[in-house]
């Protein structure tokens, strides 16, 4: 039975093909990476066919993987970014997901019949964070889904902590002023 | 509008999602049956197009060049028997 606390140890068996190794890092990383995918794609079946496609691929390249002293998930959410990124310019023809399909999903600490309260304020602020940057969408997919410290946040983007909290500060204002902006044209 | 407002609103919206269990059971289930196969035997098939391509290649360049030195002492011969 494999020590699941560490980390380093459980990625370096996994780079010498033991199956149980890679398995507890899918486990461990399945849901963050879903949630990503999620927030960034807006619908649960490409949410599902990418997640599944990440981990297909670090599978297949894990041998290339090398320790820098960053959390393997920051690996795994470059693989991720690069695939919603070949989705995103895949998709001749995007179309935004409403979020009326987000009570088909179920809330983490929300009792199953509860359902999402629906406004037009939630809608437009979905749109407006999928205006952002990608490296801004998943600042704020890290801190208020993951509930990640700038620390943590850094390591995973590979920035300093200083960097996550100057950067978290003009993606409020961005957000802000897109928002603002809404209001005044009223889209 | 204020910043404490904004991650307010942020954080009612952006809220942990749960895969469907079947979805992260199947792709566990998958991960482990193609593990062994993908790792122990890491086959690329692009290195064996690039030999046979390789091969090919010497191939056409050795018939080109036995034609030429075939061509060259046939024209040699007649020059002599002339």
């Amino acid at each position: 039975m494999l020590e699941t606390n560490n980390e380093a140890e459980i990625v370096e068996r996994a780079l010498q093909g033991d199956k149980e190794a890679f398995g507890i890092l899918y486990e461990r990383y399945v849901e963050r990476i879903y949630n990503y995918i999620y927030y960034r794609t807006g619908n649960v079946h490409d949410a599902e066919d990418l997640t599944a496609r990440v981990f297909y691929r670090a599978l297949n390249h894990i041998h290339h993987y090398t320790d820098r002293g960053v959390p393997f998930s920051a690996w795994l959410y470059r693989i991720a970014h690069n695939l919603v990124a070949n989705w995103h310019r895949d998709r001749s023809k995007h179309q935004e997901i409403p979020l009326s399909e987000v009570p088909s999903l179920t809330y983490k600490g929300a009792a199953p019949e509860t359902s999402i309260v629906q406004t037009q304020e939630q809608e437009a602020l979905l749109r407006v964070i999928r205006r952002l940057p990608p490296e801004r969408q998943h600042l704020l997919i890290l801190k208020f889904v993951e509930h990640l410290s700038n620390a943590e946040i850094g390591a995973i983007m590979g920035k300093s902590e200083g960097a996550i909290k100057s950067l978290y500060h003009r993606t409020l204002l961005m957000l802000r002023n897109y928002l603002e902006s809404v209001d005044s044209t009223g889209e | 509008m204020e910043e404490n407002l904004i991650e307010s609103r942020l954080s009612n919206l952006l809220k942990p999602v749960v895969p469907r269990p079947e979805f992260v059971q199947t792709v566990g289930n998958r991960i482990h049956a193609v593990r062994s196969t993908v790792v122990q035997a890491p086959t690329t098939p692009w290195k064996l197009l690039v030999l046979l391509a390789s091969l090919l290649s010497l191939g056409i360049l050795l018939s080109l060049v036995g034609r030429g030195l075939f061509d060259l002492l046939i024209s040699q011969k007649r020059q002599a028997g002339s």
